[in-house]
């Protein structure tokens, strides 16, 4: 769990500073703005495959661990 | 005379109170003539009427006399849309109406609801690439792509309160176009040999315990690691809790007919509130109803790509058409799929494979809303600090 914790942190926390850093100036717009919704959408992507990734392996332990009966 | 003259309402009517009333006209036509999203879009047109007559009763306006009149529309705004209340409780009714059982059958499909969510993120850059919108206006633009208006709203009002009509208009309208849209999308994506292909496999039973078990982990361990999206992802599965638990069929049936059938009212009238001419009647409207198309166009891509994807390493191959079924359009998106495989083979039945895809799509939209604010939001600290305008 402190793996896939440290993991996720690093996704979170790596490009975000570099998005944070641009975005502090102002609120960004036009190449800014679209260099830091590149990060950000990367970002998430990728957090939303580990995420649901992570859903489906605990469902499939979850039907091994309390299988249901044949209706 | 004169003073009385100046005090009907007709005498300040604009043109763009009168391009308003064609719009809501038309929000209503949709309704009820071709019934699409008839519950949002009927709230919407008909408060839409009411907001553009000018000093409406309806939201807070100063008078002819100049005395400030607080209107009901202006006090549910702030009651329920600023505070994320009226979004917030239509996701216990949605989770109390939504079935997982097809996913947990099948959890791989969970990875299609990831990949549909490609149009949101691609819109997104598009948005704040034309240079016309700054980074939270651009992701509250992309977030259309999560067909789910609850969470489309949540992001617009944190985000860009100023876009929130259109931004909500579009969501609710093109839920309702799912199956115009996915339709062309899906064929041109998938020759007639794949959209040929069945998945033909024996669902196993799931047992009372894992069903109950799913939203409290869920909401748990997605708070846990997206706090951002606790509040979304929460209700979700608290409704889905009341639906499961089989102790509390009461509240269950509650949240699924009587909560969100008066929170779509209070909500459809309230974003209405945000839609008076000088508002809506902006360039940027047009520009935003265009790329929430594009956001739907391209979540359809992603899902039928990323299936196509791993069919080249799949010994058991997947309909491709099934990853269009990952946005979170329930259950829209799973009927148009099911209809696409009956035409290419009678026989060829997709509809629990879309189904399961469907409601991995709902969860997989709320994560990445959540995932948007915090990114976008906390990390970003780009969070706006200047109130969000009263309508």
């Amino acid at each position: 769990m402190k793996t896939f914790a440290a993991f996720l942190a690093a996704l979170l926390g790596a490009p975000a500073a570099w998005a944070q850093e641009t975005a502090a100036h102002a609120s960004p717009r036009g190449a800014d703005a679209f260099d830091a919704a590149l990060v950000v959408s990367a970002q998430a992507l990728l957090v939303i495959f580990v995420i649901m990734a992570f859903f489906g392996a605990m469902i499939h332990v979850i039907g091994r661990l309390l299988p249901g009966k044949e209706e | 005379m004169e003073n009385l003259i100046h005090m009907l309402g007709v005498t300040h009517v604009t043109v763009g109170n009168l391009i308003m009333f064609v719009v809501a006209g038309v929000l209503i036509y949709l309704a009820i003539a071709k019934e699409y999203e008839p519950a949002l879009l009927l709230p919407i047109g008909f408060g839409a009427l009411l907001v553009n007559v000018p000093f409406s009763s309806v939201l807070t306006h100063l008078s002819p006399e100049g005395a400030e009149e607080i209107g009901f529309l202006t006090t549910l705004f702030q009651a329920g849309i600023l505070t994320e209340l009226f979004p917030l409780l239509i996701f216990i009714g949605i989770g109390a109406m939504i079935d997982f059982k097809p996913l947990l059958q099948n959890p791989k499909v969970l990875l299609f609801g990831a990949a549909a969510q490609f149009g949101i993120f691609f819109t997104m850059c598009l948005a704040a690439a034309t240079g016309l919108f700054d980074l939270r206006e651009a992701a509250s633009i992309g977030i259309i792509g999560a067909a789910d208006g609850p969470t489309s709203i949540v992001v617009a009002t944190r985000f860009a309160p100023d876009l929130l009509p259109a931004i909500s208009v579009a969501a609710y309208s093109y839920m309702a176009l799912v199956p115009i849209i996915q339709r062309p999308v899906i064929l041109a994506l998938t020759s007639r040999e794949e959209r040929l292909i069945r998945m033909d496999h024996a669902y196993k039973p799931v047992s009372q315990a894992a069903k109950i078990i799913f939203p409290i982990a869920l909401a748990l361990i997605t708070s846990l690691i997206v706090p951002s999206a606790a509040a979304l992802i929460g209700t979700l599965m608290f409704g889905n809790l009341l639906r499961e638990a089989g102790v509390v069929d009461r509240l269950s049936k509650g949240a699924q007919n009587e909560l969100t059938n008066i929170v779509t009212i209070l909500l459809g009238l309230t974003i209405a509130s945000t839609m008076t001419a000088e508002k809506f009647l902006q360039p940027q409207t047009l520009l935003i109803i265009g790329m929430g198309l594009v956001a739907f166009v391209f979540d359809t891509a992603g899902g039928v790509l990323f299936a196509k994807g791993l069919n080249l390493f799949s010994k058991h191959k997947i309909n491709p058409m099934v990853g269009a079924c990952g946005i979170s359009a329930f259950p829209m998106s799973a009927r148009v799929v099911h209809r696409l495989g009956v035409e290419a083979d009678p026989q060829n039945h997709l509809i629990m494979h879309a189904i399961s895809c469907n409601v991995g799509g709902q969860i997989a939209s709320v994560i990445a809303g959540g995932l948007v604010l915090a990114l976008v939001g906390e990390s970003l600290l780009c969070r706006s600090t200047k109130p969000p305008p009263l309508p």
